[in-house]
Order: C-alpha cells, then structure tokens, then sequence
C-alpha cells in the first residue's frame, strides 16, 4: 500500500475523539476512587481497638504510611504519563526513590525490632498479603483499564509503576485494618509483598495494557 | 524563529481539528507531517533501504492515528509527534536487526511471478482455478472474510460494517481462512 493510500484510509476511517485528560488529571481521578474504595472496604473491618494499637506506634508508624501514599502518588502520575508521547519517561526515578524513602523509613524505625518475638495472638501476616492481594486487584484492573486509553510504548515500566501505586495505597489500607508486630515484619512481608507483584505484573504486562504493536 | 513558532501553532491547531473529527485538516496534515517524517527517519535508517523508510513512515502515521486522543491541544505538537517517531524508530531498529540476522541478501534474480512471458497462461489459470475453489470450498463466514479483507482490501473496520461481524470475529475466521487455504494449496502438489 502507498502512503499516500494509506492517508486516504486513514482519513475515511477518522472518528472524533476527547483529548486525554493531562495525567496529573488521570491520576487525581483513580487516587479519589482509590481512597473512596479503600476507605468503604477498611472502615467496616478495622475495629475501633486495632486503629488504636495502630497509632500507638506514632511516628514509626505514620511516617512510613505518609511516604507509601506519596510513593503511590508519584508513581501514578508517571504510570499515567508513561502512555502520552513527549510526556518525562524519567518520572519513574521520582516514584523508585520515594518507594526507596517508604523502605527506608520502615528499616530505620525496625531498629532494634529484629530480634523481637512475634506475638501469636496478633493475626498472620498472611493476612495482610490476602488483604494487599485481594483489595489491590480492582484497583489494578481500574488503572489498567484507564491506561489502554494511550499509547503503551513501553508496557513493562508502565506495569511496574501501576503495580507500585497499587500496592503503595493497599498496603496503608491493610496496615490500618490490623495490628502489626512491628516495622521489621512489616518491612520484610509488606517489601517481598510488593516485589513480587511488581515483578508479576511486569511478567504480564502485554496482557495488562496490551503490545505496543497493537496501536499501529 | 517566528516561522517554527507559526508552524507549530498551524500543526497544533491541524492535529486540534483532526481530534475533533474534520477529515480534510487530517488529509491537510497527514500530508504535510509525511516528508518531515520521511526526512527524519531516511536520515536515521537510510543505510535499510527505501522501501523499509517508507515502512517506517506509513508505521508512525498508524501509531498517531491511533494515539491521536493522547495529544494534548494545550501543548506543542512537534514533541508529541517526535516522541511517537522515536518509538517507531526504535521498534523499526530492533526489527530490522532481527531480519537482518536471520536473513541472507541474494543478488537480483528474475523470479516466474515477475517475468509475464516465464508465466504459462495454463499454468496461471490453473492456479487461479485452484486458489478460487479452495476459498469456494471454505466454510462461509471464512470465506465472507477472505473476500472482504483480501480481494476487496477493505479495512477490518469496513469489513466489519458490510458483514455486520465484529473486527475481533473477522479477524479470527480470516486467520482460519489463511491457514486452511494454506493447507488446502499446500497439499495440492
């Protein structure tokens, strides 16, 4: 085919379409779904005795929970401009080091903790990996949904970043439900928690905001 | 630097209308982006040949055309549009290294096909014969498919609106319809 062709059918097969909302826009309206869906599915199973335990740890706890929302922030907001050509690719750096600051944080308030017996009367940590899991999903399948409108020229960094906003915001909803140990299992479970989503959906990430060939 | 500056504006406004469904300014700037790109991608991938850089083109216009919804009408078009051509290019790169591996360069030799007198006329009509009984002989959702998508050449989005199939549909019955001609002629000698 000619290109010149190729113009007319592109021409002939032209339909109206909305411009792409700027991805800070994209970003603001999945992170207020998140928090709404977050907050309806926490609220109900967080007892009023665990949210106490909870903030008992005070800084060490709230800080890490502060530097996980602003990782699933920045990491959204570059997912989202991951797929709008001309958009800064490097944005992914902004959202590794804040998820290296979330880590970080957990680490240096797990001083001291790493020798601490686990209480067998507080709940699996397991439960925190179902909850991570199982809330997370929708989620994921929301973003993903809202990414395939753009252009996935390269689906494994958008992947990577979508699965690490997810899991940033569900791990602050399951460490809210519950009480944890203290950071060091939260820094060991919750940190191989998100790894290996990460590294999963990246495994898939063709299925999940489909092949770059797939918009030619 | 006033001229980049009013092309730009003209280009912006061009890729506005585009969005907003006005077929002519599309035709206007399709044609005007086409020798810029070409420019482009001949000056970076001149060494694969014409008929692979006019590959190229044709593959950056597809991809803004598909992606036309992500520009942003408040933005310069010149970034947005050299963002698509350097994926492009890129893909276009890793292909042509892959064929290139596995690929050996023959020098220029007269095939049948593209001599007329190599060509017997009973041979040619035999094949003819051959090839339209095995696209009679396929099931006819298959069959609807080849001749809309491959005799007639129409789009799968106007193959999809003269069968009333869908373009997922189509595509799977024209698959089926290739691979079952395939062994139907296949087998034939």
């Amino acid at each position: 085919m000619t290109t010149d062709t190729l113009i007319e059918r592109l021409a002939r097969e032209l339909e109206p379409v909305r411009p792409l909302p700027h991805p800070a826009v994209r970003t603001g309206m999945w992170i207020l779904g998140a928090a709404i869906y977050l907050a309806v599915i926490a609220v109900p199973i967080t007892s009023s005795a665990d949210f106490a335990a909870n903030t008992t740890g005070g800084l060490r706890f709230f800080i890490p929970q502060l530097l996980a929302i602003v990782t699933g922030v920045i990491a959204a907001v570059a997912a989202f401009g991951s797929v709008v050509p001309g958009y800064p690719r490097r944005l992914w750096i902004a959202a590794a080091t804040a998820a290296a600051a979330w880590g970080a944080s957990l680490a240096i308030g797990a001083r001291g903790q790493w020798s601490q017996p686990v209480d067998p009367a507080l709940p699996s940590e397991w439960l925190c990996v179902a909850l991570i899991v199982g809330i997370g999903a929708p989620l994921m399948l929301a973003i993903a949904w809202m990414l395939r409108r753009g252009a996935p020229f390269d689906p494994p960094l958008t992947v990577a970043l979508s699965a690490l906003a997810v899991t940033s915001l569900t791990n602050v909803g399951a460490c809210f439900t519950h009480p944890h140990t203290n950071n060091a299992v939260t820094f060991v479970w919750h940190g191989l928690t998100l790894l290996v989503l990460v590294v999963v959906s990246v495994m898939m990430s063709r299925q999940i905001v489909g092949s770059p060939r797939a918009f030619r | 630097m006033a001229e980049v500056v009013s092309t730009e504006d003209r280009l912006g406004d061009l890729m506005r209308q585009t969005q907003a469904g006005d077929t002519a300014a599309y035709v206007t700037l399709l044609r005007e982006l086409t020798p810029r790109i070409r420019r482009i991608i001949a000056k970076q991938r001149g060494f694969a040949g014409e008929a692979n850089v006019e590959d190229l083109v044709q593959e950056v216009l597809l991809s803004l055309h598909a992606v036309r919804a992500t520009y942003n009408p408040s933005r310069p078009f010149m970034p947005w549009l050299l963002a698509i051509l350097r994926h492009r290019l890129v893909d276009g790169t890793r292909r042509y290294a892959r064929t290139a591996r596995r690929e050996v360069a023959l020098d220029d030799l007269d095939v049948t096909a593209a001599e007329p007198a190599t060509n017997p006329d009973q041979g040619r009509s035999d094949d003819v014969e051959v090839v339209r009984a095995a696209v009679q002989a396929l099931p006819p959702g298959q069959r609807q498919a080849i001749e809309l998508l491959k005799l007639q050449e129409l789009s799968l989005k106007e193959a999809a609106a003269a069968s009333g199939s869908s373009v997922g549909a189509l595509k799977v019955a024209s698959h089926r319809a290739m691979a079952a001609l395939r062994k139907a002629l296949g087998n034939r000698g």
